[in-house]
């Protein structure tokens, strides 16, 4: 009798103790949370005892992923206000040049075709201008509405070709070449054409403005469609982050673009589909595009 | 960066007649990497052995976290090594930090392999204590800081036993830890360069008192290499030095005028106040090494 | 309190202090069994024995082997942490001084008394089963044998703590632990010897740590056992003040 006396006892003091300890924890837990709410900290909850290591685990758990976001956003945040700086001076400086010439013309004396010559190069800075707000705008209304492309039949190597004839004198005048190469065949896929070219454009001037020397240019169609862009660039590029909206490694920036070539081209791609990666090694730079 | 996570009052240990810190005022802000300069003895071990409560101070005051900090939430923001890094030997890299995950009752024992990793201490992880050589123990004291997620992190001389590609491993993990996680550092050291290469802030202490507390900018400007330009008219030679478009000058006394500005072209000077008539004594360039600064400063402390 | 346990649980095991502690006393116990005569150290008390007491009480009558048992925690637990100053890691990231010092005690007082408790009723169980009841005595005779010898080992416990944060090195804490109660019986006994001190000697001797060991459990006279247990009380509660005392105040190094 009294055995049965002591062990039931000592049964009874031990779910006793668990349950202080339980209680215990879960107040510390409480008052941790409400500590960690209240400062700045990177600090985690703790075992008061360990009676609830898994609610523990969960809650550092997010408590982590919330932290991350924070940082992510605090980034991204940060990394736009540099893009609206960077926006308004680009679109500052054709405006300010093409401003610059109006007012030459106006003040000075200047014989007709030398009027023309500059009113020609005021025009290619209004088209600068005007490409560059494209661009903007292209962007925002792909990442805010979202609607399929629409799509038709057509030969990608000629979309290819075009987009490359877009850009052959700007790299003529550097010493700098395009050679592309594609399946003597004709092939048609479907596609929507615009998108294309603009992914093509995309890519041919982002090699022009951020790489050097030539550019190669590969289309081959083996298990689907691939297209390869690979030229050398100056310094070792992050291809984690080479798509992101607002990368660009050279900080100042004197080349005029808003990052946003690649990050269009990324987009579009995957628009219509396809996939589009990216590898830097020893200082040659190689986009690739899958459909 | 504008936020005070430490601040001490008038801080002062004595042992006996022996101060060891006299009256520290220290500001060091959220963020900062902090650079606690000093010779040895000169006060940033005691320092950083009050603010960590290993030891009380005679007089003056401190606020860590915006409160005295001894709380336990308080006491798990902050990260420290101090002295030498004291573990158990008979026990392994794992089992040390183990122990410390347990009675701190951090939850996650994952951390253990993840501070190590950052240490580059992970191949020492099943090893004894007792047969790590001095750069692997401070490595481990550094892991052992970093356990807790801590938001301040105090490290008395980590560089100490390193060799110079741990010692730029460990400046590369303490800039992307300050960077990505906001932890605030302060790293004392007599060895200057390695500190300039880390820090923002830069705290100057020797016998006990703080002889300076500057930012990074401010030390360049004080230390940094500039052309030294030595003539009779230096009114006239400014005005010449600004048609040249240059902006960042200092007239230092009424021969000497000290040119801060980068890629500044002597030839160039020289001809553009030999033409305007300044007689140049000399030109030169010229520039305060951080050793020659400190003990400039230390020299000037004394008097 | 919790998390130091575990903490401290955890690494003893790791210690070689952990494995001595319970083998040695483990080892006794099974010579004991096997040779049915109780062994163990004895220092003052006599080494004949009454053998109207059954050998188990004996035995617990023997317990002096556990004052030299008891040195092992606290120089595991609190010399070691001042040796390697491993004590800087705690107590600038998790615990206050005081904290830390009220932790570590309670652990070490709480691990050697059960401990003791735990051998002391292992060995009855071990002894009753194998030698039957020729050599043991009833639970309730036994368990309350070992009962009056607690506050004692509290006592004890308590002491070595404070020599530990006293003395901080091993060495110091082992040579003061170990050889004092030699010194104290050899003092007794020369005085003993000497003739005019002879009644000092003989009180001296009447208290001496083993002496008050074999008498506890079987002695009749409350009033030594009063005096015994009030003068335990009194040197249990002045070494943990003084112990808390120098080891918060004074610097540390």
């Amino acid at each position: 009798m009294t055995a049965l006396a002591i062990i039931s006892t000592i049964a009874a003091a031990v779910l006793l103790v668990l349950c202080i300890f339980q209680r215990n924890e879960m107040r510390s837990i409480g008052r941790q949370l409400r500590q960690i709410k209240t400062a700045d900290t990177n600090s985690l909850v703790h075992n008061e005892n360990g009676t609830s290591g898994t609610l523990v685990n969960e809650v550092n758990a997010l408590l982590t992923e919330m932290r991350r976001s924070r940082a992510e956003y605090s980034r991204k945040n940060h990394e736009l206000e540099q893009m609206v700086t960077n926006i308004a001076h680009d679109l500052r400086t054709p405006l300010t040049s093409a401003m610059g010439y109006i007012n030459m013309i106006r003040t000075s004396d200047m014989p007709e075709d030398e009027k023309k010559r500059e009113l020609e190069i005021i025009e290619k800075r209004l088209d600068r201008l005007e490409s560059l707000i494209d661009s903007f705008f292209e962007f925002s209304k792909m990442i805010s509405r979202g609607e399929p492309p629409q799509l038709e039949d057509l030969n990608p190597c000629a979309v290819l070709e075009e987009a490359v004839v877009h850009y052959f004198d700007d790299y003529t005048a550097r010493g700098r070449s395009i050679s592309l190469d594609t399946p003597p065949k004709r092939m048609t896929v479907s596609s929507n054409r615009r998108l294309l070219l603009r992914i093509f454009d995309n890519l041919i001037g982002n090699a022009l403005k951020h790489g050097c020397d030539d550019l190669f240019i590969k289309l081959t169609e083996e298990n689907g469609l691939t297209i390869t862009f690979r030229n050398d660039v100056y310094e070792q590029i992050d291809t984690e982050r080479v798509f992101d909206e607002f990368y660009t490694t050279d900080i100042s920036r004197t080349k005029g673009n808003s990052g946003l070539g690649l990050a269009i081209a990324k987009q579009f791609t995957e628009l219509l589909g396809g996939s589009i990666t990216a590898d830097c090694s020893d200082k040659s730079f190689t986009v690739t595009i899958r459909f | 960066m504008r936020e005070t996570i430490l601040k001490t009052e008038n801080l002062t240990k004595s042992y006996g007649k022996f101060t060891a810190l006299d009256n520290a005022d220290i500001n060091v802000y959220r963020g900062d990497i902090c650079g606690l300069i000093g010779r040895n003895g000169a006060g940033k071990t005691t320092f950083m052995k009050i603010v960590t409560g290993l030891t009380d101070q005679t007089s003056g005051s401190f606020q860590l976290f915006g409160n005295s900090g001894s709380t336990k939430f308080d006491k798990r923001r902050i990260g420290c090594l101090i002295e030498n890094p004291a573990f158990f030997g008979s026990m392994t890299a794992f089992q040390n930090l183990k122990y410390y995950c347990l009675q701190k009752g951090i939850a996650d024992m994952s951390k253990i392999d993840e501070v190590l990793a950052l240490v580059n201490l992970t191949d020492a992880r099943n090893k004894k204590f007792k047969t790590f050589s001095l750069g692997m123990k401070q490595r481990l004291g550094i892991a052992f800081a970093m356990l807790d997620d801590p938001d301040i992190v105090i490290l008395d001389e980590p560089i100490n036993g390193l060799d110079p590609i741990g010692i730029s491993e460990l400046r590369d993990t303490f800039k992307m830890l300050n960077r990505e996680r906001g932890i605030t550092f302060i790293i004392s050291s007599h060895i200057l360069t390695e500190l300039y290469a880390v820090s923002d802030r830069f705290i100057f202490i020797d016998g006990g008192r703080i002889l300076k507390d500057m930012t990074r900018q401010e030390l360049d400007v004080e230390c940094s290499r500039c052309t030294v330009v030595k003539c009779d008219d230096v009114k006239h030679a400014s005005t010449i030095i600004d048609g040249m478009g240059i902006t960042e000058y200092k007239i230092i006394d009424k021969n000497e005028i000290r040119i801060y500005q980068e890629n500044v072209s002597v030839k160039e000077l020289n001809k553009q106040l030999i033409k305007s008539g300044v007689d140049v004594d000399g030109i030169n360039e010229s520039g305060v090494s951080l050793e020659d600064y400190f003990k400039q400063l230390v020299g000037s402390g004394k008097d | 309190m919790t998390n130091m346990i575990k903490a401290e649980l955890y690494r003893l095991t790791k210690t070689k202090g952990f494995y001595l502690f319970w083998s040695v006393a483990l080892v006794t116990y099974l010579i004991t069994i096997v040779y049915k005569e109780e062994g163990g150290l004895s220092l003052g008390a006599p080494l004949i024995s009454d053998k109207s007491i059954k050998m188990d009480i004996r035995m617990v009558q023997r317990n002096f082997t556990y004052f030299y048992l008891f040195i092992i925690p606290p120089f595991s637990l609190i010399c070691s942490e001042f040796t390697d100053k491993t004590y800087k890691n705690t107590i600038t990231s998790a615990v206050s001084r005081r904290d830390y010092y009220i932790e570590k005690s309670a652990f070490c007082i709480g691990y050697s008394l059960v401990g003791f408790v735990l051998l002391n009723l292992l060995f009855y169980a071990a002894n009753a089963l194998i030698n039957g009841s020729e050599y043991s005595s009833s639970f309730g005779d036994y368990f309350k044998a070992v009962m009056t010898q607690l506050p004692l080992m509290n006592a004890i416990s308590c002491l070595f703590i404070m020599l530990a944060f006293l003395l901080k090195k091993g060495a110091a804490f082992n040579s003061v632990t170990i050889i004092t109660p030699i010194l104290y019986t050899t003092v007794a006994l020369t005085m003993y010897g000497i003739g005019t001190t002879k009644k000092i000697a003989e009180s001296m001797l009447k208290y001496e740590i083993s002496t008050v060991i074999l008498n506890l459990p079987v002695c009749t006279a409350d009033h030594y056992r009063m005096k015994c247990y009030i003068f335990c009380a009194g040197l249990s509660a002045a070494s943990l003040l003084i112990g808390y005392l120098v080891f918060s105040k004074k610097e540390l190094d």
